[in-house]
């Protein structure tokens, strides 16, 4: 129940930063010499970084940078992802097994080099590291969607729809995406802690978010580099992310307890 | 079994040539002009020309193909346009280091993962399964990018006991070792839970103990040994997965392997190694996934029945 309340506030938190980001916007850029790596105080709560900029406010543009990857990798990859595992779950055949041979494909590849090779070749940015994300993460969706599709294809509610002639997308819309949206959910519960640790990854290697802009990868790069005189650097970004990865996971494994009938059973 | 070799072989062929042809094509998704970003503004028409040819891309794009899969037969990668060697040479010397450090994590994984496993599953619902559940899922969520400053900050600057960084030193693989090995040890143990008590509901366990065998036996032999199995897959997929997470651990501790002549040559705008390391990388990770699978075929002839 106290993990419940910690990993819902947490990700709350993570909302209300994000928010704040748009209030803050200067001051964050803002370039205060005087404040060269300075230890958390009266000015600033965290401290400033190497250009004296003030760490909480870089915080909290960089909540503001991971919720955007996050929901945008999610919301792209779970579409895409969806939609050609329903349809090929859905329609079998030489269309289930040419689509099964691509995700596998995707799947033998290591997801984290080919984002790396993406944002690499395509250059560094916010939208090109979403895009990296959605080319490796629609994999897993896909796969889910395909296998929950294959076990209702021959559920009567299913036969009685297509006897009566409905369309194979609406049957799809309206019969099938309904009865599997929870493990997606799940799925995409995990998605989105993965895609909040590959942002600040990718940023961390100098491929994702660019100067002056802020990503928590991107703090804890410049950050260990001041690591002995100003560990705060690092630490502030760090346990942000940590925590925000934490609760998401938290929240997707409370989900899978909740959808797993078996195990609920069990524990009662 | 043979049979089943074949097919895997055959798929790993397949799959290594797709990721090839995608590496192939790579250096064409530059946006702009590949060789005036390779070499940035000051360059002369001349030298562009010059590249433009040593890289074959004046060359119609099926030829600069046949060329690119026909020299990989060959081992040829390519040049270095930064260290003016092949790239083949460049990877023979840097990949030893990548294996050693993904192997060493691989033991550090499995080093922490077995005890904590056993002991949440043979103590299911009680606080040390919640403890040692809790402690893998923040396993799972530190990202080695900021555990591996953490471990520097406390072991080598505050302690002194290990060295910072490189790869000289005969201490020097523990760190890395133990920021990459963390996310799988979390993985690990929660999966050896998960298989071991499944195996304990199993009848043969209640005959076990029913007949009287000694705990020890019961659950070191019997249940163990069973749900090793699906554990054991989980480790072969994810030595693949460490080469590629090995990339963001050399960074931070400048260990001089693959991953960090990859990120490196990314700086540096050194398309032919990129290419070379992405290449070499994912065909390891292939390989490594085939050689798993055929292990677990092996294992339980299940597998190879079924499929």
């Amino acid at each position: 129940m106290l993990l419940k309340y910690f990993s819902y506030s947490i990700v709350v938190v993570w909302l209300l930063m994000a928010l704040l980001g748009f209030v803050i916007d200067d001051s964050a850029n803002e370039v205060v010499l005087s404040q060269f790596l300075a230890t958390p105080n009266s000015q600033s709560a965290l401290g400033s970084d190497e250009l004296g900029r003030p760490v909480l406010e870089r915080l909290i543009l960089g909540a503001q940078t991971s919720l955007f990857v996050a929901v945008g990798v999610v919301f792209f990859s779970a579409i895409i992802g969806t939609t050609i595992g329903i349809y090929s779950g859905y329609m079998g055949g030489l269309t289930d097994r040419v689509i099964t041979k691509i995700i596998d494909v995707f799947l033998a590849f290591p997801g984290l080099l080919l984002a790396i090779a993406l944002a690499a070749i395509l250059g560094p940015g916010i939208e090109n590291v979403v895009f990296a994300l959605v080319v490796v993460g629609w994999v897993g969706y896909a796969r889910l969607a395909r296998a929950q599709t294959l076990s209702l294809r021959h559920r009567e509610h299913i036969l009685a729809a297509r006897s009566l002639g409905v369309a194979t997308p609406l049957m799809l819309w309206r019969h099938v995406l309904p009865l599997i949206l929870a493990p997606l959910g799940v799925e995409a519960t995990f998605g989105i802690a993965g895609a909040v640790i590959s942002e600040a990854g990718l940023s961390f290697l100098g491929l994702g978010v660019q100067p002056p802009d802020a990503s928590w990868g991107s703090m804890i790069k410049e950050g260990t580099r001041y690591l002995l005189v100003a560990p705060h650097l690092v630490l502030a970004p760090g346990i942000a992310l940590m925590l925000v990865v934490l609760a998401v996971n938290l929240i997707g494994d409370q989900w899978r307890d909740y959808l797993d009938v078996k195990s609920r059973q069990s524990r009662s | 079994m043979i049979a089943y070799f074949f097919r895997l072989l055959g798929s790993v062929i397949f799959v290594s040539w797709i990721v090839g042809t995608l590496v192939f094509f790579l250096i064409h998704l530059v946006p702009g002009d590949p060789v005036a970003v390779m070499l940035g503004d000051w360059a002369s028409p001349t030298d562009e020309t010059a590249l433009r040819e040593q890289l074959g891309l004046h060359l119609p794009i099926s030829t600069q193909y046949w060329l690119y899969i026909t020299g990989l037969f060959q081992f040829d990668l390519g040049q270095s346009l930064f260290f003016h060697q092949p790239v083949s040479e460049l990877i023979a010397e840097r990949f030893p280091m990548t294996l050693q450090l993904a192997v060493m994590a691989l033991l550090v994984a499995a080093l922490i993962a077995f005890p904590l496993g056993l002991w949440a599953a043979l103590r299911a619902g009680k606080w040390p399964d919640h403890l040692s559940m809790t402690v893998s899922l923040i396993g799972v969520s530190i990202p080695n990018f900021w555990l591996g400053p953490m471990l520097i900050l406390f072991f080598s600057l505050g302690l002194a006991w290990l060295p910072v960084s490189g790869a000289e030193q005969p201490f020097s693989w523990v760190l890395p070792a133990i920021t990459l090995g963390t996310a799988l040890a979390a993985i690990l143990a929660r999966m050896l839970r998960a298989s071991l008590l499944e195996v304990l509901h199993e009848d043969y366990i209640r005959t076990a103990q029913a007949k009287g065998l000694p705990s020890r036996l019961v659950y070191g032999k019997h249940a163990l040994l069973n749900a090793l199995l699906p554990v054991v897959t989980i480790l072969g997929l994810q030595l693949g997965t460490l080469l590629g997470g090995a990339v963001i651990t050399e960074v931070v501790f400048d260990w001089p392997g693959l991953g960090q002549l990859l990120v490196e040559s990314i700086q540096r705008r050194d398309y032919p190694v990129v290419q070379g390391c992405i290449l070499v990388i994912s065909v390891a990770y292939i390989t490594i996934n085939g050689l798993t699978e055929l292990a677990y075929a092996w294992l339980d002839p299940r597998i190879r029945v079924a499929s």
